[in-house]
């Protein structure tokens, strides 16, 4: 019985959670997809968005979901910017994913210095703004800012869906992930499109990084390299170059990962992550959900 | 037959880029390759060579299957391959580019060195040993190519638009290269656009359109044919 | 030989000289012997990682996960089973050798595929050892070998494992596996119908390159006294690698031993006044060198100069 509402409270807390991943996973693999960028930083911008939202909230007592009116606008355009300035030259280069991937490994390490060097190693924690912090539902317990993060995930989620699949603008998205060449043929210019892209890709992580303080208490410069990882095990998971795959992807290892601290101390449980990733690459590097119906 | 392809097929997603193609390469023959465009000359030397996996079909070279072998095995059993653009190692020197095929052979590097030397001598390009593969010329980075597959004597080579921008010095040059290695015994498939330079080398030619043999015959009996006149001229 | 080049060899062979009676005096010199020794450290990092990313373009982001190995074995050889440390160094190099055997099957990734498993094999190791028993390998406190602490001979010792490993660099690049691996480098294609092994060459440079990272932990376990997995398994172990043989010049043997020497002194003296700057200069130097500066100064040196190719290797 006792095993039970664990493992319910497992899998709740893996839903959640994976939602959360998901659409962190998404806004990787939106960058990859189009320009075959590998954003090592990833996790940092999330952790930059986290602090801004900390220091709103400090100074000027505003609350992580207002801080989303400054947040979403302004990482998607900092997306277009980095992309006019790093890219074209990544991509001139002898293998583009490579030099993508220690590029953006080095802004990580800027990042993280920066921050570092500014507010010191302490951890900061906000004070929980919307009323209760912990729901009850029955024999279980559910942190209120997790289904508030999660419920936002969720809408971004679905108009994510929507924007790819049913604006002009998300299908020439996709048309350049399956093929970059192929798009100029129908007139569209990769270059404007992935600037765009970037910025949306950006704009998901920094959304995602707002709120996160509303799942994970504390936030430490260094928290970006956890979620960089999450973000490619939930690619891989979903399939390269399928946004909305992620999603599924984050859910199975959402659930994957918290269903495993029932068995395993919770020191160990970022080897399930590497274990998931390794596993995948070299198994069906393309991605576990690839060549199904929801892969591309 | 040193050579046998049979119902050789490869598909690239749904483009069928050789279907079903099956012909027979007779040792010591040059045997020409023509079609237009799009079919399927290249991607059939590419799955000789083990550069593609074919999908269907049996190739076999000295009476051995060649299904499943990487491309560096088939080196190993005496075939070598020219490209349309020459695959040399634009960072190395020339002498390095000729010693690259025989790496795995038990003789010495003086011995090994010799023999580039002596290959380089007889195509002239002794002077440039030193340079780097991508200081020559176009038309000597050919002649680099051809020269370095024969430093493993190569029972068979297979050429791929091997007159392709070149000057008409070098054309009968290479003609001439051609010829003498044809008359010491090696084997040639030769892929080209150069009708005159095809009809004076090969012994036999086969035409391709669409991935499929439409005709063979000695020259004389491919200009004539009715079927290749249409494919080159379109429908 | 042209004059030009007698004259270049002799410079070469004299800078060579020099540096060999600059380490050889090491602890009479009125340098900290911590400088000099881990100048002798990183120099063998750049040189060893230069072997499998200089030459085959595959850049193993885990490459700590050796020099962690290496000096874990190494700690764990002595302390617990009180195997002689220059035996459990050398033991610790075989660690580093098996281990890259038993990842020998990520070879066959695409590169960046390869960087990425390698990356979590390196983390998911250390998490692993961290957790280990106590007893085995002493936590997250680590191993203390301060009872053989002997900075005199652990330097010379470090001293022998660099010089071994440039001359198994230049080795190497002069013989027929550096010609293979230049031509993998220059047109894997065109390597491959050529008749060369690319998966044998590959792998042969990755397990070479795995050896002196693995001696280079075992020897710094002893140096340095005391080891844990946080700063034996420490990311930044890999990125100065990378960066030190970037800026040095990938595929060149001087390459990584000027880039190694140039940077790890400017890291030297700014971390003794402001430590958290190394990470950001660190993180600029990397961007800025991918973008920029890829060949690093001996490439760039030999486009400009092409007759000193002859001479710098």
């Amino acid at each position: 019985m006792m095993m039970g509402n664990l493992l319910f409270q497992a899998i709740l807390s893996g839903i959640l959670l994976g939602m959360i991943y998901g659409l962190i996973g998404a806004g990787l693999n939106i960058i990859y997809g189009v320009m075959r960028v590998v954003n090592f930083a990833h996790g940092e911008f999330l952790m930059i968005a986290a602090y801004m939202v900390y220091w709103f909230s400090v100074l000027y007592r505003i609350d992580p979901l207002s801080s989303l009116l400054v947040i979403i606008p302004l990482f998607f355009l900092a997306g277009m910017v980095i992309y006019h300035l790093v890219v074209p030259r990544l991509l001139k280069s002898e293998d583009p994913e490579m030099a993508s991937f220690l590029t953006f490994y080095g802004i990580s390490l800027v990042i993280t210095a920066l921050v570092l060097i500014a507010w010191g190693a302490d951890p900061r924690g906000l004070r929980f703004p919307y009323g209760t912090p912990s729901l009850r539902m029955g024999p279980f317990y559910l942190s209120t800012g997790r289904v508030i993060h999660f419920v936002f995930s969720s809408i971004t989620a679905l108009a994510l869906a929507l924007f790819l699949y049913r604006t002009h603008l998300g299908k020439a998205i996709r048309a350049i992930i399956q093929n970059r060449d192929a798009v100029k043929i129908v007139g569209i210019d990769p270059n404007k499109i992935s600037s765009v892209a970037f910025g949306i890709g950006l704009m998901l992580v920094g959304m995602t990084g707002a709120l996160i303080p509303l799942t994970f208490p504390g936030i430490t410069p260094g928290m970006g390299a956890s979620y960089t990882l999450i973000a490619f095990v939930v690619i891989v998971l979903g399939g390269l170059g399928n946004p909305m795959g992620s999603v599924i992807g984050g859910l199975i290892f959402g659930l994957t990962e918290n269903i495993s601290t029932l068995f395993l101390p919770l020191a160990l449980s970022p080897v399930i992550s590497f274990l998931i990733l390794i596993l995948i690459i070299m198994v069906r590097p393309q991605g576990f959900l690839a060549g199904t119906s929801t892969g591309t | 037959m040193i050579l046998t392809v049979s119902n050789l097929t490869k598909r690239f997603g749904g483009v069928v880029a050789v279907d079903h193609l099956s012909f027979e390469v007779k040792e010591k023959e040059i045997l020409g390759i023509i079609g237009p465009n799009g079919s399927g000359k290249t991607t059939t030397l590419n799955c000789i060579n083990g550069v593609y996996r074919s999908d269907e079909g049996v190739i076999s070279f000295e009476k051995r299957s060649l299904q499943g072998l990487l491309p560096h095995e088939i080196a190993h059993l005496g075939i070598g391959r020219t490209f349309q653009v020459p695959k040399i190692f634009k960072k190395m020197t020339v002498v390095e580019n000729l010693l690259a095929p025989v790496l795995d052979s038990r003789e010495s590097d003086a011995a090994l060195r010799q023999k580039a030397l002596q290959l380089l001598e007889e195509v002239d390009l002794a002077l440039l040993k030193d340079n780097l593969g991508e200081e020559l010329s176009g038309g000597q980075q050919k002649i680099l190519e051809l020269t370095r597959i024969l430093m493993f004597d190569p029972k068979m080579i297979l050429l791929d638009e091997p007159f392709a921008g070149i000057h008409p010095l070098l054309r009968t040059k290479f003609h001439e290269m051609i010829l003498s290695l044809h008359r010491k015994g090696t084997t040639f498939i030769l892929v080209s656009h150069d009708l005159p330079s095809l009809y004076l080398l090969s012994s036999r030619i086969i035409v391709l359109d669409n991935g499929r043999k439409i005709a063979q015959g000695s020259a004389k009996e491919i200009q004539r044919d009715d079927a290749v006149i249409e494919a080159y001229l379109g429908a | 030989m042209s004059k030009g080049l007698a004259n270049q060899n002799r410079v070469l062979l004299g800078l060579v000289v020099l540096g060999l009676l600059f380490f050889l005096s090491g602890p009479r010199l009125p340098i900290q012997l911590s400088f000099t020794f881990y100048l002798m450290l990183w120099i063998t990092m750049a040189i060893s990682f230069n072997i499998i990313y200089g030459y085959t373009g595959y850049l193993p982001f885990g490459y700590v996960a050796f020099y962690g190995v290496g000096s874990y074995l190494t700690a764990v050889l002595w302390s617990r089973l009180g195997i002689p440390i220059i035996l459990s160094i050398f033991m610790g190099g075989g660690g580093g050798i098996l281990l890259s055997l038993i990842f020998a099957g990520t070879l066959r990734l695409r590169g960046i595929y390869f960087a990425i498993v390698n990356f979590s094999c390196a983390m998911a190791l250390r998490i692993l050892i961290a957790n280990l028993p106590d007893e085995i390998a002493g936590g997250s406190f680590g191993i203390h070998l301060s009872a053989i602490y002997n900075p005199m001979i652990s330097y010379y010792v470090m001293l022998g494992v660099m010089v071994l490993s440039i001359v198994a660099l230049w080795r190497v690049s002069i013989s027929r596996l550096g010609i293979a691996l230049r031509c993998i480098r220059d047109d894997a294609q065109a390597a491959e119908v050529m008749g060369i092994d690319i998966a044998k060459t590959r792998l042969k440079a990755w397990v070479l390159s795995a050896f002196f990272p693995s001696l280079a932990g075992g020897i710094d376990a002893w140096f340095s006294g005391i080891i844990d997995p946080a700063s034996s398994f420490n990311l930044l172990i890999t990125t100065k690698s990378i960066v030190y043989a970037m800026f040095g010049g990938l595929g060149t043997i001087t390459g990584p031993v000027v880039g190694a020497i140039g940077l790890y002194t400017l890291d030297y003296i700014i971390w003794g006044r402001y430590p958290l700057l190394n990470l950001l200069i660190l993180g600029v130097m990397i961007s800025l060198l991918v973008l920029f500066f890829p060949r690093g100064i001996i490439g760039t040196l030999t486009r400009r100069y092409p007759s000193l190719r002859r001479v710098i290797l």
